[in-house]
């Protein structure tokens, strides 16, 4: 532990400080790589002007409600088609289909139908997150044992209880491991359209530094969008361990 | 027989529904956003012969270009900081960070240093999408059967026959599983590069459709890149079937 | 049963060696799991010799350390002390004459190439042409009853079946020298008397030494020269048996001699006895 401690904050330290000897001596030309504590100087003068935090507060919001929207459509509508052998079979293909379609093509299209602002964000978002979680949640349903199911029934449990004792547990493992996919992509989808569109957000900041040619700002606000992907993941990795403590498969801690 | 032609019904029911219902219901479409199925039709079928060279040419060439130096770089390195632990240990936690930054945020850098090139697309798409395959490689090659290895060892196995045809395929199963991933991120990155700085390729077609307000055109470019995508990931699934055929599951 | 008469000397790949080193010898090993506070010492001052073409079957109790020490002499782990002299040789690393059945035979199949290819794969480090490889393969795969299930994976066979594609991949690479890791611990009593008079053909043909590990005593009689009884932790030699029956050896006539039994009892009492001690 601590050995991989100390290894990793070598490699860290290395690392940034050949990013500063490269920026120094403008190694790629243009200013296009700024010296590391050129670019930490540049975001501590960001962090410090209400404008960040609004655009992070955009991102955090358009991610936020792209992932619950997304939830809210996948895991009922996933354990809907799990739940029936041919509603299943039926929508398999269409799902299939449109789950490896990019769903970032459809950005201009949305852009001429709902304009800039959050709400085509958080449309396309929750169009790109339901795909992990819709496609996990009915493999959940179908790999239940049905003599779990059948048993279940025999002893005349109540399909409420049914459903929240045996369908929830069972399907749960596979929910998480989707809401977390998903959690990333809404992030991924929410960085495109500000970048793109310029819907409001940290990418759209980004876009901004870029096009005014201010290199320092542009990859202090790239570190920012790795410290929201760090965030998210930890933060879903430990929610996930948490709530599955009592599955088999975390049961040793991984 | 009749098995057959019901799964075959069970497959292509719905998608026949959903297109006769988009049909239909837009047939004598006034809005300008709905324009009528046919009407993009019509339009899928002027952009075709000259569109797939102009556009879709393009944006594959560099889209498989860039996935090629991923994935090679991404198998590599997984492959090595997968059995050194002590370098797996140092580059850890360089990795997790760059993999959680959102690629397209890479885009701006890129653009700026290269300007609207080719270079800058390949580029974007080896930097941006080495990520998965390369974590998914790292953890393949740290679960690979020590007992394969005593035998490589007893048997005298050459260097090169030994990370062939025993590590390699032995990672196989997640290496592929990174790569899937990888190639979702590819075809996001060509296509957001497209959009952004570009005068050609199949996101350049979309957006710029988009920005003279040519909705048929937009609407069949859109088609096009959602077949597009489709069809490589059915090739990848394609090829992964095969690689994978000796596990007997998938 | 085929035999092993055909194709070309084995002997070609062996080093040269004192002719009359033995073929292994063990001299004062031991050996130790973990570091500093963690060690546990599994082996303790184990010495052994095995001559040319002897055939010496190994027991012990489970986690008695017989891999353990299987794996010191394949050169896979290195004593903590003590030394492995193969041919006279001092062993560090796995020596080129040497062939090792593991234990987990599942686990050390390749799951991706097919019976024959499994078979080949040490094949394809020797000097041979491609025929002279299929030959081999073919005539290998013929010794242990699979020529039918060549074209097929690992996991579409029985696990005795893998059993057998590991011994045969063994066999192929011809060695002077063969350890064998409860190789037929998954085997039915019909395969594993028909391999077991395999491995004696195979010995009496080429010379091969062989080290077995078995939990079978009846085995490690009927198959040994000497039976090496390993017991205690750390586990020492407690007792080494000699066996002379005479040869060949036959599955009905030889385990019905009176001597057979004897030879048995007294195993089986220096195995209890070692656990009585410990
Ligand atoms: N890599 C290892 N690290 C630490 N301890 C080990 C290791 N391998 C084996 N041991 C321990 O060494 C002892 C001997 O193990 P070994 O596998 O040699 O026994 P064995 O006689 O082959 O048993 P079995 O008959 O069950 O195969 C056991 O207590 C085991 O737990
Ligand atoms: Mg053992």
């Amino acid at each position: 532990m601590t050995r991989r401690f100390s290894l990793g904050a070598v490699t860290v330290v290395t690392f940034l400080g050949l990013w500063e000897l490269l920026g120094r001596t403008d190694a790629l030309g243009d200013h296009a790589l700024p010296p590391f504590l050129a670019t930490a100087s540049a975001l501590g003068r960001a962090v410090a002007a209400a404008e960040f935090w609004m655009a992070a507060g955009h991102t955090a919001v358009q991610w936020a409600l792209g992932l619950a929207g997304a939830m809210l459509v996948a895991i009922p509508l996933g354990l809907f088609l799990g739940l029936g052998r041919l509603r299943h079979r039926v929508t398999r293909s269409t799902i299939d289909f449109l789950r490896t379609i990019p769903p970032v093509m459809l950005l201009p299209l949305f852009v001429l139908v709902w304009g800039t602002g959050l709400k085509m964000v958080v449309l396309l978002a929750i169009y790109a997150a339901v795909w992990p979680m819709l496609t996990q949640t009915i493999t959940g349903v179908r790999q239940i044992d049905q003599a779990t199911m059948d048993t279940a029934a025999i002893f005349k449990i109540s399909a409420w209880r049914r459903f929240w004792r045996v369908l929830l547990p069972a399907v749960s493992p596979f929910i998480t491991s989707g809401v977390r996919v998903s959690a990333v992509i809404s992030l991924f989808i929410a960085i495109v359209c500000e970048l793109v569109a310029g819907s409001p957000g940290i990418g759209q900041l980004l876009a901004q530094a870029q096009l005014g040619g201010d290199t320092a700002l542009m990859w202090g606000l790239i570190l920012v969008t790795g410290v929201l992907g760090v965030l998210i993941n930890t933060v879903f990795k430990t929610a996930e361990s948490q709530l599955l403590a009592w599955h088999p498969a975390y049961a040793k801690g991984q | 027989m009749t098995r057959r032609l019901i799964l075959v019904a069970e497959l292509v029911a719905l998608p026949f529904l959903l297109v006769t219902v988009w049909w239909f219901s837009s047939a004598g479409s006034s809005s300008v956003f709905f324009p009528p199925l046919q009407t993009i039709l019509a339009a899928l079928v002027d952009w075709f012969p000259e569109g797939v060279t102009r556009d879709v040419v393009p944006s594959v060439v560099n889209l498989l270009a860039g996935y090629a130096i991923a994935v090679t770089a991404g198998v590599s390195a997984g492959m090595v900081l997968g059995r050194v632990r002590a370098l797996e240990d140092a580059f850890s936690p360089i990795i997790q960070f760059m993999r959680s930054i959102p690629p397209a945020a890479l885009l701006p850098f890129f653009i700026l240093a290269m300007g609207p090139t080719s270079t800058m697309r390949i580029s974007v798409i080896a930097v941006g999408a080495v990520w998965p395959t390369l974590l998914s490689t790292i953890d393949g090659a740290r679960g690979i059967e020590p007992a394969l290895l005593d035998v490589t060892k007893i048997y005298k196995t050459s260097r090169l026959r030994r990370i062939f045809k025993v590590l390699l395929p032995a990672a196989s199963p997640l290496i592929l599983a990174g790569m899937k991933t990888s190639l979702a991120f590819a075809i996001i990155l060509v296509v957001v590069s497209e959009m952004l700085a570009s005068t050609a390729g199949i996101g350049y077609f979309i957006i710029s459709s988009q920005q003279y307000f040519n909705l048929p055109d937009l609407w069949a470019g859109t088609i096009v890149m959602g077949l597009l995508g489709y069809l490589l990931s059915e090739l990848f699934f394609f090829v992964e079937r095969r690689l994978l055929a000796w596990k007997g599951e998938i | 049963m085929t035999s092993f008469t055909t194709e070309s000397s084995i002997m070609d790949t062996v080093q040269e060696a004192a002719p009359s080193s033995p073929a292994l010898e063990v001299s004062r090993l031991a050996k130790s799991y973990g570091k500093r506070e963690a060690a546990k010492q599994v082996l303790a001052d184990i010495t052994v010799s095995v001559a040319r073409g002897e055939f010496v079957c190994v027991v012990g109790p489970s986690g008695a350390g017989k891999t353990t020490l299987l794996r010191c002499l394949s050169g896979l782990l290195e004593p903590t002390t003590g030394e492995v002299l193969v041919n006279g040789h001092a062993v560090d690393g796995p020596p080129d004459e040497l062939a090792v059945v593991f234990q987990d035979y599942s686990r050390s199949l390749l799951p991706w190439m097919k019976v024959a290819a499994n078979v080949e794969f040490p094949l394809l480090e020797k000097k041979m042409s491609k025929a002279e490889r299929k030959a081999l393969v073919g005539q290998m795969l013929e010794a242990v009853g699979l020529t039918q299930h060549a074209g097929k994976y690992p996991r579409e066979l029985s696990g005795g079946m893998q059993q057998r594609v590991a011994i045969a991949r063994a066999l192929a690479y011809r060695p002077t020298i063969l350890l064998m890791d409860e190789p037929f611990a998954s085997l039915d009593a019909q395969t594993r008397a028909e391999l077991e008079d395999v491995v004696l053909q195979l010995r009496d043909d080429f010379g091969v030494t062989i080290v077995f590990v078995t939990h079978d005593i009846d085995e490690a009689v009927y198959l040994g020269d000497r039976v090496v009884v390993l017991s205690g932790t750390p586990a020492t030699v407690s007792e080494i048996v000699e066996v002379c029956f005479p040869t060949p050896r036959d599955q009905v006539t030889t385990k019905a001699l009176p001597e057979f039994g004897a030879i048995r009892g007294e195993v089986l009492t220096r195995i209890r006895d070692a656990k009585q001690q410990y």
